[in-house]
Order: structure tokens, then C-alpha cells, then sequence
């Protein structure tokens, strides 16, 4: 019976792995499967000591010691970006939500010019700005005000690695990520991604997590190229990559 | 002759005792003033501090306690150079990671069991965030200043810094809400305190 389980999970397994779509003639593509994962140190110990029933449990610790609440779950995870530096890209609006318990999504990768829309649902008017984080730069957008219960659409004109802030409440905060001409994908850890029928040329790929950091890849496609990149966002691998 | 020779070195010991001891007669005193700023601006936590070219402090290690998977102090104020410990000081069997990806000072101090210490120096000003990658709320920050002579303000208001060596220095903050920015001051420090200074806040 184990190993009939076994079976099935290895050919389930096999049917979800992450498929190519056809190309046009002439065109070229990037797929692959974006992960996230703990830290090495955590998974090797973790195995040592043979303890855990959840992979994301720390490796000495029983479950009365820590609620699982506490935990990062890595499988769970997301807010995963994978962007694409596009030369010819068309802009992307992406929705935001303003609220007493915190800036929906907490992260967000955008390419400059892309619109913001904004949904205030606060019962306060709110003076939101973007801004660069604080090693990064002095950049600064601030956006009208936006009265309580309304929505209005913004252009991102700032790049690098950035903020959206609330001026009057220190606990809204969303973390964005702004490069010139990126097209972006937002993931759960695990999912497949796939940028079909591109030009043939040198591309940047980038995967990004707010918390874990970003990895860049440079790529060249050649015509009837669909290359596949799969990778694993964890402290160690964004730390061997910088 | 001899004599003559001994003599000769006695007075040239004096002579280099006597400047030593002039050399460290350095004046040290007091730097106080007022932050400004727009009346309701939503300005918390500030940190006033003197920089100069020649800092000369000593280096010291700071300890953050992990008990309760939580960073204690989650604000940790330190001076470049300086070093910072993180104690694992759970009641319990809890492992924890520190790690930032910052931009000048990114580090991965490894998985430290119940009882451990771990440690890394900094040596860039600025703004460290870390983080540890079991535990989700676990998040804390480490200010880098470019000297020790700084003081923290809860809110913007009325400062003094002590013990400041003379010379030139220049008076600055560091503003935790993004939408402000400090006009740094020059200031030379001599043999009187000084008092009264304006450090300026204005939006970004």
C-alpha cells in the first residue's frame, strides 16, 4: 500500500512538472519553476536530527515549544516575483489595498511607469509615498491624497528597491521592487512560470522575495530557444549569488 | 662627559613627557540645541549625532537577547567598527539564524542552538535590517553611526550631547519616518559648551 502511494505521488508528480508552451516560428522562451526554501543551515541540522514532522519546524525544537504560527513557512510562501527586463513591454497595473491591518500585497516588483491602483480602505484620509529604502537612495514620490473609502491610480517613477509608506501611520509598509521594463509574474513557492515568444536576444531574469532578496541571470535566447531556469530563493543561495 | 649625557637625556625625556601630556589636553564639552520641525508632523524616534573626520573610539561589542523569538532591543544604535552579539537565551530548545541581505552589509551567521552566541562587525554606516530565517517575527535593526557621540530621541525635541573632544564636527540625525530628512549643522567644538543649536527637519 506504501509503495502504491509511493508510485502515485511520483507519477502525480511527473504530470505536474512544469511544460513548455509551443513557440511561433522565429521567437524564444524562458520557463522554469520558482522555489523557495530554508535556509541550509536549518535543513541539514533538521535532517541530523531526524526531529521534525514539518520541514519548517526548527531543528531542536518539539511543537510544544514554538506554535507553527511562528514559523516561516517557505512552502507556503507567496509573494514570489519573477521579472523579465523586456526592451518592448507594455505597462502593467497592479492592485493595492490600504487597511487597518496593513498594505495588501506586502510586496510588490513593478517596472517604472507601471500604474498603482489604490484602494483606501482605512476610515482615514491617507497621504501614501513611495520612496527608496534607506542605503539605496533618496528617492521620493509622494501621491495626492487619497480620502477614505476611494481609489485613485498612480505611475511608478521611482527604481530600485522601494518602499510605499503611509504618512501618518508607521504601520503601513509594503516593499516594492522597480526596474526599468520588467515584466513581472507573482508566484506561490513551487509554481511554474513561462514568458513565451519573445525576440531572440539578451534578456535579465530576476527572481525576487522581500524578505529572501533577489537573484539576477543574464540569458541569451536564439531563435526556437525555450530555455528553462528553474531556481530556489533561500538566504544561502541569494547570499552565493551576490 | 658622562654626566653631561645623562643630563642630556633626562632633559629630553621631560621634553617628550611634557608634550605627550599637552598632546592629550584635548577640551571636551557639551553640544545641546532643539530639533525643529512643522508643528503635527507625525515624527517619532530621532537620532541626534556629531560626525567628524578623525572619530578615534574604541571599539565595543553589543549583546541582543533572542528570548521569545524576539529580537530585545529590536533597535540596536552602535558606532562603525563596532561589534554585535546575538545571545541565544531561550528558556527552551530553540534554534535561531540571523541573517541580512542588506545592500553594505549582507551576512548569514549560521543556526545557533540554546545557550550560543554568535557575532559580526560592522564596520559601514548606515541602516541594517536582519532578520531570522526560522522564525518569521523575528526582525530587528541596527543603526551604524559614524561616532559614539549621539543621543536618541523618543520624539523630536530638546538634545544634549556630552563629552564631545574638540574640533569640527558636523551635527545630523537620522530620521526613521522616510518622509523627512535632518539639514545637517557645522559646528567647531572649542573651549565652551555648545548650546542652542537648531537641527532642522523638512519633508523630503
Amino acid at each position: 500500500m506504501k509503495h502504491l502511494y509511493l508510485f502515485s505521488v511520483l507519477l502525480f508528480s511527473a504530470c505536474a512538472t512544469v511544460q513548455a508552451a509551443p513557440l511561433e516560428a522565429g521567437k524564444a522562451g524562458i520557463y522554469g519553476e520558482l522555489t523557495a526554501e530554508e535556509n541550509s543551515v536549518v535543513k541539514e541540522k533538521r535532517q541530523q536530527s531526524n526531529v521534525s514532522s514539518s520541514p519548517y519546524d526548527s531543528p531542536t525544537q518539539t511543537s510544544e515549544t514554538v506554535s507553527s504560527d511562528e514559523l516561516v513557512n517557505y512552502a507556503n510562501l507567496d509573494d514570489l516575483y519573477v521579472g523579465l527586463v523586456v526592451p518592448t513591454l507594455a505597462k502593467q497595473q497592479h492592485i493595492i489595498h490600504v487597511s487597518t491591518q496593513g498594505i495588501s500585497p506586502r510586496a510588490l516588483a513593478v517596472a517604472v511607469g507601471d500604474s498603482l491602483q489604490v484602494f483606501n480602505d482605512t476610515a482615514a484620509t491617507q497621504s501614501l509615498f513611495l520612496t527608496q529604502t534607506v542605503n539605496s537612495g533618496e528617492g521620493i514620490q509622494t501621491f495626492p491624497s487619497l480620502a477614505a473609502g476611494s481609489n485613485a491610480t498612480y505611475s511608478v517613477q521611482l527604481e530600485g528597491n522601494l518602499e510605499l509608506l503611509a504618512e501618518n501611520d508607521g504601520n503601513l509598509k509594503a516593499r516594492l521592487l522597480s526596474k526599468k521594463n520588467m515584466q513581472v509574474k507573482r508566484l506561490s513557492s513551487g509554481d511554474s512560470y513561462q514568458f513565451e515568444n519573445l525576440q531572440p536576444g539578451d534578456y535579465n531574469l530576476i527572481f525576487w522575495h522581500w524578505r529572501l532578496g533577489k537573484i539576477e541571470q543574464k540569458i541569451t535566447l536564439n531563435s526556437g530557444d525555450n530555455l528553462r531556469v528553474d531556481k530556489t530563493l533561500s538566504v544561502d543561495s541569494i547570499m552565493r549569488s551576490r | 662627559m658622562k654626566k653631561l649625557r645623562f643630563m642630556l637625556n633626562l632633559s629630553r625625556s621631560f621634553l617628550l613627557l611634557t608634550s605627550g601630556l599637552l598632546c592629550q589636553l584635548v577640551y571636551a564639552q557639551s553640544v545641546s540645541g532643539h530639533i525643529e520641525i512643522e508643528a503635527g508632523a507625525p515624527v517619532k524616534r530621532v537620532i541626534v549625532y556629531l560626525k567628524s573626520d578623525k572619530n578615534s573610539s574604541q571599539n565595543q561589542t553589543h549583546q541582543i537577547s533572542q528570548k521569545d523569538t524576539h529580537f530585545n532591543p529590536p533597535l540596536t544604535v552602535i558606532t562603525s567598527g563596532d561589534k554585535v552579539e546575538w545571545i541565544n537565551d531561550e528558556a527552551k530548545d530553540i534554534d535561531h539564524n540571523i541573517y541580512s541581505l542588506n545592500e553594505t552589509n549582507a551576512f548569514d551567521l549560521g543556526l545557533g542552538a540554546k545557550g550560543s552566541k554568535l557575532d559580526h562587525p560592522f564596520n559601514q554606516v548606515g541602516e541594517v535590517n536582519y532578520y531570522c530565517s526560522v522564525h518569521k517575527n523575528m526582525e530587528g535593526k541596527i543603526v551604524v553611526l559614524p561616532s559614539h557621540y549621539y543621543q536618541v530621541l523618543e520624539q523630536p525635541g530638546d538634545f544634549k550631547i556630552d563629552g564631545v573632544p574638540e574640533g569640527k564636527w558636523q551635527l545630523n540625525a537620522v530620521v526613521f519616518h522616510r518622509r523627512y530628512k535632518v539639514e545637517p549643522v557645522n559646528v567647531t567644538i572649542a573651549k565652551t559648551a555648545l548650546q542652542n543649536l537648531t537641527l532642522k527637519l523638512v519633508k523630503r
